[in-house]
């Protein structure tokens, strides 16, 4: 019979929680090693209900991955299925989950989500991007233009090499 | 004291330089003052996350521009956006830094462009002035026009941008050594002789810069930036991870305003640049060098080092338990340094310090941690610390901790040795923590005690076959039968420190090995598994706390005979630690176990 911990989230919601999920997280693994198991709850004033119940989805997924720690090492390598359809979600909770990943030092989730949104930037132009994020465009016309020029030809993609080994 | 200048073209001017006698000066108070620190200005006008609350109380504040430049990026703190951004190829993150003037801030960290440039181009590339990403630019596009990057800085000011994270490096850099140089405690000795190096620093392990140490070096009359330029412009040097030819890493020294400046740090030097040795030779005091007789099978061993101000070493020990001594030519060097069993702070090590983590890079070590050493209350705490100038010698011995920073460009040659004095820790070292051996292929390092001592024992070698190594490898240019004749024919006396020698390791080696039934017992006795009683393995006494502390070892650490949980990275060799603190419980605890043994 496994041990499970019990987790409080912000509003004070009690999420009851297996040990090997809460593992995942280094902070939670970390602390319970040096206390032990507490009789109480753990406290989690920076993360919300809705959002925690979105981490343990996640660890509850993943808890039999034996390469867990390694998994989203990989910059360049694809999302998984799964975790696509996970990170298909607003904004703001995306963020709030990386910020969530962070603060329970769960890396393979903080680079899953930084990778997501990564991949909102790519392809874009700046007005896209500035469109995706809701970024509000500070420069002056003229600064505009001086950046444009900094620039040079490489972001309008035409003569910065894409691939690091072409030879040039 | 040299004055600390970020490189500017009037710096490469003034690189001759005249190798007339040098006066210590003396140290007058800091010039930092608080007037002067906050005067400090990023080149994109980023200020720290402090400064935030102090202009928000200004009347003409109109609110920090950080949320609407980042949308609903702002929500994520500047770390994570990095994060976010080091994921990026660089035309995506040149595409970003034109959204938003946050943006193109943060896109701006020279970090960034440093990896870029490294890790697409190696060392192939040419320094421009004066970022990593000016010049990856210009790598990328031979025609790109980089002086457009440094008519925008003025325009471009960030204003209300506050982010410690793109300051803090910025600021390191800039504040550069000077708060940090005033404290010189090592000993400063001319004229030494060498049976006085040996009992008053040597034997006991205890650091000394050796004034005249250098001094009749030719280079000291002959190297300089100039002279490298005219004799191995071409020559193709490591710094940290890639090759460069000697003119590019100049271009880059003299240039750069990197925190953490890349280092020139080659062992190859001796064949790459020739003519070089006839320049420098090994000085008296380090003549035996007892890992000479594995010649050229011998770890590595000397580098050249060259860098700018502001590079230099985070805290380490030197592999293998050797000691080492370090010769500035051009230039100048703080030392700080902490004797083996008192770790540094800012540092953090395993129980057998097969890994060693300095978090921070050199400069924010100072920034942060520079001021805690300096306890007036504990003076056995403190650290040793010393400049090494033009012409001086610093002797470092096995087992210290040290960090080094180069105060102004220098160019240092230094060896690592083994001599009598401390070659039972280097045995030691090579018996029993064989996965930490450096300067050998990887499939060498399980094996090296056992190359080591087949080459003391059947090795004709005189300390001055060390010398002929020094001076050029003279003594190859003789034909093989003369060679021959001559090792077959060595004087009585070098026959006699042949036999001493020799029953020195095998007195040391007994040691070890006793040591090494005795971790292991200890172990066993621990129920830690793995290593098993050897069968008729004798019961010998157990060595006392304090014999242990003499053999240096860490009981609860040792792998034994090379078996035992193999450390995964391991790099440089760090290893040689004594904690005193830990000992004691350790001691306890072995106590009890022996009493079970």
């Amino acid at each position: 019979m496994t041990s499970q911990i019990l987790l409080t989230s912000s509003e004070g919601t009690e999420f009851l929680v297996d040990r090997d999920i809460a593992d995942k997280s280094m902070l939670l693994k970390c602390m319970l090693e040096d206390i032990g198991d507490i009789g109480q709850a753990v406290p989690l004033p920076n993360v919300s209900g809705p959002i925690l119940t979105k981490v343990i989805e996640y660890c509850a997924h993943h808890r039999n991955d034996p390469n867990f720690q390694s998994a989203n090492d990989d910059a360049s390598a694809d999302i998984g299925e799964w975790d696509l359809e996970y990170c298909k979600v607003d904004q703001g909770t995306l963020y709030e989950l990386i910020l969530a990943a962070n603060y329970l030092d769960i890396k393979p989730l903080l680079d899953l989500t930084c990778k997501t949104v990564a991949n909102m930037i790519k392809a874009k132009s700046p007005d896209e991007i500035r469109k995706t994020f809701n970024i509000t465009n500070d420069f002056t016309p003229d600064e505009e233009d001086q950046v444009k020029r900094e620039n040079g030809k490489f972001s309008s993609g035409s003569s910065l090499k894409t691939e690091k080994n072409d030879s040039g | 004291m040299p004055i600390h200048q970020s490189p500017t073209e009037e710096s490469t001017a003034q690189v001759p330089r005249a190798k007339k006698q040098r006066i210590i000066v003396r140290h007058e108070k800091s010039k930092m003052t608080t007037q002067h620190v906050m005067g400090l200005q990023h080149p994109l006008g980023i200020k720290p996350l402090g400064n935030y609350y102090m202009d928000a109380t200004r009347p003409d504040f109109t609110g920090a521009c950080r949320s609407p430049s980042l949308g609903r990026l702002s929500r994520l703190t500047d770390e994570i956006i990095l994060e976010i951004l080091n994921l990026l190829s660089p035309r995506e993150l040149l595409t970003l830094g034109a959204t938003s003037r946050v943006l193109y801030g943060l896109s701006h960290l020279d970090d960034m462009w440093k990896t870029f440039t490294i890790d697409w181009f190696k060392g192939d590339w040419e320094w421009q002035d004066d970022t990593w990403r000016a010049t990856f630019l210009k790598r990328s596009d031979p025609n790109y026009d980089t002086s457009t990057i440094l008519q925008n800085r003025d325009p471009l000011k960030l204003k209300y941008f506050y982010s410690d994270v793109l300051f803090q490096p910025f600021y390191c850099a800039a504040i550069g050594m000077d708060p940090y140089v005033s404290v010189e405690n090592i000993d400063r000795r001319s004229n030494l002789g060498l049976d006085d190096f040996i009992r008053e620093y040597e034997q006991p392990g205890k650091p000394v810069i050796i004034v005249d140490g250098a001094k009749h070096w030719p280079a000291m009359t002959k190297w300089s930036t100039e002279h490298f330029l005219k004799h191995w412009s071409d020559s193709v040097l490591r710094a940290e991870s890639v090759d460069m030819t000697i003119e590019n890493y100049f271009k880059y020294a003299q240039g750069t305003k990197d925190e953490s400046p890349l280092y020139l740090f080659d062992k190859n030097f001796g064949e790459r640049c020739k003519g070089i040795l006839d320049d420098i030779e090994v000085p008296v005091y380090f003549r035996e060098d007892l890992f000479g007789m594995m010649k050229e099978q011998r770890p590595d061993y000397r580098w050249l080092i060259v860098g700018p101000a502001r590079s230099g070493s985070t805290f380490h020990k030197d592999p293998n338990a050797t000691s080492a001594w370090n010769a500035v030519i051009t230039g100048s060097k703080k030392w700080i340094m902490f004797p083996p069993h008192i770790l540094p702070p800012g540092v953090f090590t395993n129980e057998d310090e097969s890994e060693v983590t300095s978090p921070v890079s050199l400069m924010e070590w100072f920034s942060n941690f520079y001021a805690s050493t300096q306890f007036p209350d504990d003076p056995s705490l403190r650290p040793l610390e010393g400049i090494c100038r033009e012409g001086e010698i610093m002797f470092v011995p096995r087992g210290w901790w040290h960090a080094v920073v180069n105060l102004d460009d220098c160019i240092a040659v230094t060896q690592n040795y083994v001599g009598s004095q401390n070659l039972k820790e280097t045995m030691q070292f090579l018996y029993l923590k064989r996965d930490q051996v450096s300067g050998v292929v990887d499939e060498r390092r399980e094996g090296l005690y056992e190359e080591f001592r087949e080459a003391v024992f059947k090795s004709n070698w005189t300390p001055d076959q060390e010398q002929d190594k020094a001076e050029g490898e003279a003594h190859d240019t003789k034909d093989k039968e003369t060679r021959d004749q001559d090792s077959a024919e060595l004087t009585a006396d070098e026959i006699e420190k042949r036999r001493e020698r020799i029953a020195l390791w095998l007195k040391y080696e007994e040691e070890i090995k006793q040591l090494s039934k005795a971790i292991r017992r200890c172990r066993a006795g621990r129920g830690e598994g793995g290593a098993n009683l050897v069968d008729g393995d004798d019961e010998p006494e157990p060595l006392s706390f304090w014999e242990r502390a003499k053999l240096g070892a860490d009981p609860k650490s040792s792998e034994g005979e090379g078996e035992g949980e193999g450390k995964g990275e391991v790099s440089g060799g760090f290893s040689f630690g004594f904690d005193f603190g830990e000992e004691e419980e350790e001691e306890d605890k072995e106590n009890q176990s022996n009493d079970e043994c």
